[in-house]
Formats: C-alpha cells, sequence, structure tokens
C-alpha cells in the first residue's frame, strides 16, 4: 500500500474475516500486484495460448497506464511518483492502487492505445524489429535491462505518443 | 539505446486479428473482475463495460485502417498542394476509395474526396474521427500523414 493508506479503526480486531466486498479505502493491493492475482485467477481456465494473449493485453494496460496515466495525477501524487520511481524505481502500477485507474483509462486502452500507439511504435522502429513499448518492462523486471535505461527508453517511447496527440 | 531496440527484437504482442479478438473478452472480464472485488464502482462498471462492448466491434477494422492509412500517407506522392489542412475530422460520407471529411473547427463544411484505397474505405465507417494532414490537388484530396484513428465520434 503506497497511496492513500486506509484508516482501519480501531474496534476492528486484525483476527476478523475480511469483507468479501470493500472499497477503494481499505483495496490494498497496488495495480501491478491486483493485476497479477487477476491473471493467476483466470489462469487455470484458459489454454496456455489463450493465458498468453490475457498476459500481454494486461501487459499493455500496465505500460499504458505507466507511460500515460501520471500525467493526470495531482501535484501530490505526482511528486510521490517522481520520488519512487527515481529512488525505488517504481512505475505507476507498482506505485498506486487500483483507485488510480480511472474508466477513461480503459477506454483510452481500446479507443486509442492499441489502435494508434502499439502500431505507432511498431512502425516508428520498424528498422530495429517488431519492437513495441510492451518489450521495455519485462526486460527490465528480469534484470536485462537496468532501471535508468528503462526510464530512459519509457521517455521515448512516451515522446513518440505525445508528439503524436500535440501534433494533432 | 540502439544496441538495446536491436537486441530486443522480441515482439511480445503481435496486434493480430486473434490478439484483438481477445482483447474484448478480457477487458470484459478485467472490468467484472474489477467490479465483483469491491474495486470499480457500480456506474462506473455498467458504463464502462457498456463501452467496452461498443468499441470491441470496431476495434479490428480501427486497427486496420490506421495501419492502411499510415501506409498510404507514406506513398502519397510529394507535391506541392494548393491548399493543406492538418486537423482532426469526422468521417461523414464513405464511396469505394473515397472518404468526405468534416473539419472539428468548421462544421458543416465537407472536404473531399480524400483519395484512399478501397481497402480503407470499406474498413471505415462513417463517424469515426481520423487525425490526418490533407493536401489539395485538383478537386481531390490527398492524404499527406495520419496521425491517428479513432473508431468514435468527437475524440
Amino acid at each position: 500500500m503506497e497511496v492513500g493508506e486506509p484508516e482501519i479503526p480501531k474496534n476492528q480486531a486484525k483476527s476478523e474475516k475480511p469483507k468479501e466486498r470493500f472499497s477503494y479505502r481499505t483495496a490494498m493491493k497496488t495495480i501491478n500486484e491486483a493485476f497479477l492475482e487477476f491473471l493467476n485467477e483466470q489462469k487455470k481456465d484458459l489454454s496456455p495460448r489463450t493465458y498468453n494473449d490475457y498476459d500481454n493485453l494486461i501487459s499493455l494496460f500496465e505500460e499504458y497506464l505507466d507511460v500515460c496515466a501520471s500525467d493526470d495525477l495531482y501535484e501530490e501524487d505526482q511528486e510521490l511518483s517522481k520520488e519512487k520511481q527515481k529512488n525505488e524505481h517504481k512505475e505507476y502500477c507498482q506505485i498506486f492502487e487500483l483507485a488510480y485507474i480511472a474508466p477513461s483509462d480503459i477506454e483510452y486502452l481500446i479507443e486509442d492505445y492499441l489502435i494508434n500507439d502499439v502500431k505507432g511504435v511498431q512502425l516508428s522502429l520498424k528498422l530495429q524489429g517488431n519492437f513495441s513499448i510492451n518489450s521495455c518492462p519485462r526486460p527490465m523486471k528480469k534484470k536485462y535491462l537496468d532501471p535508468e535505461h528503462y526510464s530512459e527508453l519509457a521517455e521515448v517511447v512516451g515522446s513518440i505518443r505525445k508528439k503524436g496527440k500535440k501534433a494533432a | 539505446m540502439e544496441d538495446f531496440l536491436g537486441f530486443f527484437i522480441v515482439l511480445k504482442v503481435e496486434t493480430s486479428k486473434n490478439f484483438l479478438k481477445v482483447v474484448g473478452r478480457v477487458m470484459h472480464k478485467l472490468v467484472k473482475w474489477l467490479h465483483d472485488k469491491g474495486y470499480m464502482a457500480d456506474d462506473d462498471y455498467e458504463a464502462i463495460d457498456k463501452r467496452v462492448k461498443e468499441l470491441k466491434a470496431d476495434l479490428s477494422a480501427a486497427v486496420e485502417a490506421s495501419g492502411l492509412i499510415s501506409e498510404y500517407a507514406v506513398k502519397s506522392p510529394h507535391e506541392k498542394y494548393a491548399k493543406e489542412l492538418n486537423s482532426r475530422f469526422t468521417i461523414k460520407k464513405i464511396e469505394s476509395g473515397e472518404l468526405w471529411l468534416e473539419d472539428f473547427d468548421s462544421t458543416g463544411e465537407l472536404t473531399g474526396p480524400v483519395l484512399v484505397s478501397e481497402e480503407i474505405s470499406s474498413l471505415c465507417r462513417i463517424s469515426w474521427t481520423v487525425v490526418l494532414r490533407i493536401g489539395k490537388t485538383g478537386d481531390r484530396w490527398r492524404i499527406i500523414d495520419s496521425k491517428a484513428v479513432y473508431p468514435v465520434t468527437e475524440y
């Protein structure tokens, strides 16, 4: 829990069974953790190939949020995000909880990012092969790419996206 | 950086038709999962689930059209145009190989015909938003550059 630490009522014993439905304030998972939980729950019902598609799409959504969602943060959260990125090499989805996904993020992912940005990055980097923004975080997580280079790459990818928007 | 890009030529996501078919299903499941777990409010869930269903219908065509329009723009002959427009447009009329567009900044006036391939015109839908630079040559317009295709009106 990195942001918006929920206040636990003093009279609520730790051993109490958690309610099945809980509010944003009691949501304890980061976006990244929740997505992993979602994927794990889906895995048992899916073929490896279909699961791979699920995993790829969720990775794309995470990358969309890491690159684009921080633009819409309030100043205080932006400061926190910058600090965590600099000191702990954490990205948006590793810092913030699910309440930091706006319904509009899901819309933009489908109606814009998947159509214009993923394709755009692939075209822009055609000479380097079929590279997509999706290739960024995994190598870092697997320690193929150090965090500084990841940030640099994310910046490049982000600037491609922003360039397109501004030009419009 | 170039070494990295050269080295990691791994395509983790192909925006293939199969993958795009999965997008709607996964996003629907994710949204339902977020709602069921209490991470998404009831109102938001209803609105976004409806929107996901609407968007997934056009996703494959929009991705294909976006790619083809970009390629078409690159192949357009570079010439002096009598007039150029760089704007967001709504597709208002479609005929084989031709589009008629309405500029967001000048409502009511149609710009066209804008020449496209027959494949592009067959994929595009009336009311989609396109972000283009177009140039007029004679009575027709050519696409000089394409920034985006959105399967929505007034993006």
